[in-house]
């Protein structure tokens, strides 16, 4: 045994002529380090071990006094611009706060920071076509994003009318998967809610012409006004908009029976009459979906949704919603999702469930009241929370206008829930001409 | 383009909109008075004959 064997073995607690196999000697050293120097300050080129008070004090001068970083000071924004974040695993996050582009609300919004720079009330500019559209903030975290990454949303409402325009076009009365030879055909009005002389009486007319194929007949009279004497016009499909023939209609049953026609959905060809008389109330196959979620050309964007859609004239001259907005705008908007209810005349009551990038807001978002019992449309906004009626007022330029919901007239087919001029609620015929009032929110 | 308005600022930022607009107003004011005052010079139609390059 030499000299260092002697130390080892003192050091290690045996005797000095001990001998020990190496996994002994291993097991022996076990939180015992004693026998090398330790060094009493901390070094940058030692390789001796250091004593723990010194450890001790250094990581303690490390600390020091200033705060940390704490859940309490997530979001408050240090007179440099940056702020803290807290993750849900607590960790913390210094993050640069940008308040002056779309970009950075959107960064707010994702962090879910936006009640601590924005408030409900507060007004975002933005440019569509060389104009400024001012956005009220209605709500904040009060949508649900359609993408599950995402759970923070902050929802922008046009503060004014952006347009005056048809919820949704008059449809056809019939409409024709396989065409119809020319000839003479009638039909019963088995309901005609506005004109009670009309019910019960049977309608013909002769086309001089074949309808192809998806081709539809559309009558021309008001809503208010008899079929007796008015016209009824063939078009080849939803998408044209010159008619082939129109021809008056007389009251007499020659021909052939085209069946009867009422405000339900009688048959794979008839329409509701009220959906030909006042255009359709619901919300998913509406033109002004189309329109407020477009970004092309006017004559571009509008697709029949249904075999007796019809297009406002509109469609044909004004360019989509999106066109011409600021691009990074748009490109901070996000789907939501919706509930929107369905009339119990045509669409079977009831509520559905969509994803809505650009949209109206529903009855319950702005009055707090269902149009279905049971159907939740979405909580009222926060704006509107204790909001009087002048506080739902649009306007248009300098005139109060009456303007759209996405909610039905529940009980109709074909009449739209809106808010009057007055900032009452009411129901107008989704042909007539309301004011959009354009919904989105930043996700 | 983006800009914010705080609730705060609204009643301030539509005076001050208020503001451009009627001074915009009053150019246009002061530009239809200018209009109106060189359409009263009267022109010597002698003199314009004496520039007509017609001659």
């Amino acid at each position: 045994m030499n000299y260092f064997d002697v130390l080892l073995a003192r050091q290690l607690g045996g005797g000095s002529g001990d001998t020990y196999t190496k996994a002994q000697i291993d097991a022996m050293m076990q939180g015992k380090v004693g026998f090398s120097d330790v060094d009493s300050a901390l070094s940058t080129t030692s390789e001796n071990p250091v004593q723990n008070k010194v450890i001790t004090d250094a990581l303690g001068g490390k600390v020091g006094t200033t705060d940390y970083a704490t859940a309490a000071t997530a979001g408050i924004v240090k007179p440099d611009g940056v702020t803290t974040t807290v993750d849900a695993d607590g960790t913390i996050h210094a993050v640069n706060i940008d308040v002056t582009s779309w970009y950075g609300v959107r960064d707010i919004v994702r962090r879910g920071l936006a009640s601590r720079f924005f408030q409900v009330g507060d007004q975002l500019i933005c440019q569509k076509d060389g104009n400024n559209i001012a956005w009220d903030i209605v709500g904040i975290d009060q949508d649900t994003p359609a993408d599950s990454n995402f759970i923070h949303s902050m929802t922008l409402m046009a503060h004014d009318v952006y347009i005056n325009a048809a919820f949704d076009a008059k449809e056809s009365l019939f409409a024709f998967d396989d065409g119809l030879e020319a000839g003479t055909y009638h039909f019963t009005i088995d309901q005609q809610p506005w004109v009670a002389g009309d019910v019960g009486k049977v309608v013909q007319f002769t086309l001089a012409n074949d309808i192809p194929a998806g081709g539809q007949l559309v009558v021309n009279n008001a809503y208010n006004a008899t079929m007796i004497g008015a016209t009824i016009s063939a078009f080849s499909g939803g998408t044209s908009v010159a008619a082939a023939e129109t021809v008056t209609m007389a009251e007499g049953s020659d021909g052939t029976d085209l069946g009867s026609v009422a405000s339900t959905l009688t048959g794979t060809t008839t329409n509701s009459i009220q959906r030909a008389l006042l255009g359709s109330n619901n919300w998913s196959q509406s033109a002004a979906r189309q329109y407020l979620n477009s970004d092309k050309a006017a004559g571009a964007y509008w697709t029949p949704k249904t075999k007796w859609d019809r297009p406002p004239g509109y469609v044909a001259t004004t360019a989509g919603f999106l066109k011409g907005l600021d691009a990074d705008f748009v490109s901070v908007l996000g789907k939501v999702v919706k509930t929107t209810s369905q009339n119990t005349v045509t669409d079977g009551g009831g509520g559905i469930q969509s994803e809505e990038l650009v949209f109206q807001p529903s009855r319950s978002e702005i009055y707090g009241s269902a149009e279905i019992t049971g159907v939740n449309e979405g909580a009222i906004y926060d704006y509107y929370k204790n909001a009087t009626s002048a506080d739902r007022i649009k306007y248009q330029g300098t005139a109060a206008r009456y303007w759209f919901l996405r909610t039905p007239n529940a009980s109709n087919a074909g009449n739209v829930r809106g808010v009057t001029s007055s900032g009452g609620l009411n129901y107008v015929s989704a042909y007539g001409a309301g004011g959009l009032v354009p919904a989105c929110c930043i996700v | 383009m983006f800009e914010h308005i705080p609730i705060e600022e609204q009643a301030r930022h539509a005076a001050a909109e208020a503001q451009k607009t009627a001074t915009q107003a009053e150019r246009n004011a002061a530009n239809i008075d200018y209009i109106a005052m060189m359409s009263d010079i009267d022109i010597d139609p002698e003199e314009e004959d004496e520039v007509s390059i017609n001659e």
